[in-house]
């Protein structure tokens, strides 16, 4: 059973970098939008648009 | 879809004169790319593209006219949106960001990828536009310029795409605070999450049988991972307490505060003497699920368009006013005119300011005070009101009172100053917690003191007990779950209900009030059939070609609103123009005129209200006579929305009172009532907004439904308000829930749909009672120890969790047999 005292710092730390992780995405408001990013995905090219065709 | 989305490859070359010297320049296709390896299979367009096969030259051209057909509509530059770039407006609209302007809007019509497709291509098509940022879960779009001054073009390119595009407010530090508290909400619920994971681990294997040393390290590990909670997770509970007994009234967050801390000094206690005895995992659950349900609710709450409150746009309009001493009119922003000022209003244009009119006449439009859907002419020294449209003609005015203190700006400002004052509804859950929580407070303290004399520990530990499971907690995020799982699904049916309490304030309605125009009917003043003089020859009777030719060519030169709506749907009908001599203007709204020898005229007279016809609002009926005989009468008016008797009929049937407030005049609104079935002291007519406003105060419980701003001050009030598809600004910020489908049917849907909500919470109400006075009893009689206590609360929760999943299951299925009855 000494093998807990090994084991449950571990899970507090890996808690806590979770719960680091969680607060920082947050803060990047990761989760503003839940929706939208799911449609930009289908769409091709969306992040290396080559050059626009102009009208 | 997919090609579209190749076309942003394309690249664009300059023309070339020679084949040859084409062949040897492009190597790509323009369309998909590929490179071109035989030059003299590729296909040269008139420009100079190459392209690799036909197809994708075909697919190419199609676009690009598709693109071209888009930007140069003539609605794409509509004078209707060059407000939004006025510096009045843009000082309350846009923000800053790196030196660069954006401004936010709220859609109308987002429905899927392409919505997201198109509207991406908004800089492609305005160059100045630095991007424009859809979120879709908001049906928001943020707007960013390179340079000023194009925020009306994206508006009107967006109108020309079909969607409506609302400007909303940039209150900065709302809008910061709002999403701030959102990133509260959710961190408080990661770390709940995470540290209540966490005591549940530990406490199974107390649970288990553990026993000892390890099991009092445990407990400590419980504690400190509970910690979090207590101080930070929790804290909204605390504070909500803090105000709603403050303004006196306990909440449902008195009994969860109690539980919360009567819970953890308990188990504190029990932890330092070495007992196994603690709460920290139903605790940490209990706050967790709270935390979560909440959390959702105000994600689906629209709240957003709440901070979008108006501005009056007429303020922001600029106007031309007369200069008497360079003797031309100047062009100044409506809210710099001073009374007795002279302005001129061009057609088209909105009237900015109350005052007078000095010119001869001027046709009018006064939806905005009256929602009336006839135009009105007026004459000399006649009131011209602001916010009315020219519709013909132009107008000259006086200013008698500027556009801030206008009759409209008035009804503008109490509308702001009434949505902030609202009486918020004391929900239901509210109230029986409310009973609940004296009640056990009350069952505690007299089991205390009667049981005090018999043992005073067990007294103490019962009583504790008591409290904490009576708690009804799974009730406190029962609701919530179940309020916002219905809000989600109107969203999906189009309706965005602004929040939870607009929902259970449907379910008692017990009178509706409808707007008329642009409500009940479609808004729109059209032609809608030809009647013969003679009665038996009604059904499908139209005149002949001939005096369709007749009825063109002299209505073609009236100016009146009616001539023209005639004007338009004739050039429909394919007609020619025929020479017209001795053309005249009958006093009254007529004209007269002469064609190879016949004499027409053709006056506008009242409708009889004997017209028989179920779909149809005639308001207007205009005759044809030729050389003195009747030979044909025009009908003009309004179409009633489709579903609007049956929805009307529905209702009525579940006991719901129908009214019907209008700024029209007596006939037309007495038809629709008539067609509609409703009884004659329910509807009125002739309404002015105050008017409307004072009605619908009388009657509690009431639904207000309507579209335009002489609506909006009743839509204000303390009642509960609905704003149907294609509604004004104002009429959008002070109704309750904003419908985006057309029609009236979605009013009686979201009747049903808050009925169904709250069989679900009662449900959920009584259950949870029984369960919990049932639990308490137990307590009290000492059966309950804490393990059983451990396991009968999350049991409770689930229970009432999938009461309320099942139950608005049952609810999406039940709309949809009534979605599929209804179309």
């Amino acid at each position: 059973m000494s093998i807990l005292y090994i084991i449950i710092p571990i899970t507090i730390i890996l808690v806590s970098s979770f719960v680091i992780f969680f607060l920082w995405a947050v803060k990047e408001e990761q989760f503003d939008d839940l929706e939208t990013p799911a449609h930009k995905m289908l769409i091709d090219d969306w992040n290396d648009k080559p050059e626009k065709i102009k009208i | 879809m997919n090609d579209s989305a190749v076309i942003t490859k394309a690249e664009n070359r300059q023309v070339d004169d020679s084949a040859a010297d084409l062949k040897d320049t492009h190597s790509n296709c323009t369309h998909c790319s590929t490179t071109i390896t035989d030059g003299d299979k590729a296909v040269f367009s008139n420009n100079g593209d190459a392209f690799c096969c036909w197809g994708c030259e075909t697919v190419y051209k199609i676009l690009k006219k598709g693109n071209f057909s888009l930007i140069n509509r003539p609605s794409a530059s509509l004078p209707e949106y060059d407000f939004l770039d006025t510096d009045s407006f843009l000082q309350d609209y846009s923000v800053s960001v790196d030196n660069k302007k954006s401004m936010r809007f709220f859609i109308e019509g987002i429905q899927c990828t392409a919505c997201l497709w198109i509207i991406d291509q908004i800089p492609d098509w305005i160059p100045q536009v630095e991007n424009a940022n859809l979120n879709m879960s908001q049906n928001t779009l943020l707007v960013t310029l390179k340079e000023p001054g194009y925020f009306g073009k994206v508006a009107s390119v967006l109108s020309a795409l079909g969607y409506k595009a609302y400007p909303v407010k940039s209150l900065d530090e709302a809008k910061h605070f709002q999403k701030k508290e959102n990133h509260q909400q959710l961190k408080r619920l990661g770390v709940a999450a995470a540290c209540s994971g966490n005591i549940m681990l530990f406490s199974f294997s107390i649970y288990s049988g553990l026993k000892g040393q390890m099991a009092g390290m445990f407990g400590y590990l419980n504690l400190a991972f509970f910690l979090p909670i207590l101080f930070y997770c929790a804290q909204p509970f605390y504070t909500n307490l803090w105000r709603s007994l403050r303004a006196g009234r306990p909440s449902i967050d008195l009994p969860i505060v109690a539980a919360i801390i009567i819970g953890f000094v308990l188990s504190l206690i029990n932890l330092i003497q070495g007992n196994e005895d603690f709460y920290f995992d139903s605790l940490s659950i209990l706050i967790l699920l709270l935390l979560a349900s909440r959390y959702f609710l105000s994600r689906t709450q629209q709240t957003f368009i709440n901070s979008s409150y108006m501005q009056t746009f007429i303020e922001s309009q600029v106007c031309q006013r007369w200069n008497s001493e360079s003797n031309e009119y100047d062009k100044i922003p409506a809210r710099h005119l001073n009374v007795d000022d002279k302005v001129l209003i061009k057609e088209g244009e909105r009237v900015p300011a109350d005052g007078t009119v000095l010119n001869e006449w001027v046709n009018i439009n006064p939806s905005i005070l009256t929602g009336e859907s006839l135009p009105q002419k007026l004459f000399k020294d006649s009131d011209i009101y602001a916010g009315t449209q020219v519709v013909a003609g132009y107008a000259e005015i006086l200013v008698k009172q500027t556009t801030g203190n206008s009759r409209i700006g008035q009804i503008l400002k109490k509308v702001e100053e009434q949505i902030y004052n609202k009486t918020p509804l004391i929900s239901l859950t509210d109230k029986a917690a409310q009973y609940f929580s004296i009640f056990i407070l009350v069952a505690g303290a007299l089991f205390f003191s009667f049981y005090i004399n018999v043992d005073p520990t067990e007294a103490v530990k019962r009583t504790l007990a008591l409290i904490i499971l009576a708690c009804p907690c799974a009730l406190a995020f029962a609701t919530p779950l179940t309020q916002s799982l219905s809000l989600r699904k109107a969203a999906k049916k189009g309706y965005l209900i602004k929040n939870a309490e607009s929902l259970e304030k449907l379910n008692y309605v017990k009178n509706i009030f409808f707007d008329k125009t642009g409500t009940l009917t479609q808004g729109q003043f059209e032609f809608l059939t030809w009647k013969s003089p003679r009665a038996e020859e009604s059904g499908n009777f139209s005149p002949d070609q001939e005096t369709l030719d007749a009825i063109y060519s002299i209505e073609v030169y009236s100016q009146h609103p009616i001539a023209r709506t005639l004007v338009k749907y004739l050039e429909g009908k394919g007609v020619k123009k025929l020479a017209v001599h001795s053309l005249t203007e009958i006093p009254g709204s007529g004209i007269s005129g002469t064609i190879d020898d016949d004499n027409y005229k053709i006056v506008s007279e009242l409708p009889d209200e004997n017209i028989r016809d179920d779909s149809d609002i005639i308001s207007s009926l205009i005759s044809i006579y030729k050389n003195g005989n009747l030979i044909a009468s025009a009908c003009l008016g309004d179409r009633l929305h489709s579903d609007a008797k049956q929805t009307i009929a529905k209702l009525d049937s579940i006991g719901i009172k129908m009214h019907i407030l209008s700024g029209d005049k007596s006939i037309p609104v007495s038809s629709v009532a008539k067609k509609l079935r409703i009884a004659n002291e329910q509807f009125s007519s002739n309404l002015m907004p105050e008017k409307k406003s004072e009605i619908i105060n009388n009657f509690p419980d009431s639904l207000m439904v309507g579209d335009g701003a002489n609506d909006s001050l009743a839509m204000s009030s303390d009642n509960v308000s609905i704003a149907v598809q294609g509604s004004v600004e104002s009429c959008l910020v002070a109704a309750d829930i904003y419908v985006t489908r057309e029609g009236v049917s979605p009013v009686r849907d979201l009747i049903l749909l808050s009925q169904n909500t709250f069989g679900v919470i009662k449900r959920n109400l009584v259950f949870s009672f029984v369960y919990n006075f049932a639990g308490g009893l137990a307590a009290l009689l000492g059966y309950i120890s804490p393990l059983t206590a451990a396991i009968l609360m999350p049991v409770s929760s689930l229970v009432v969790l999938s009461s309320s999943a099942i139950g608005t299951k049952f609810l999406r299925r039940f709309n949809k047999i009534n979605f599929s009855l209804n179309n």
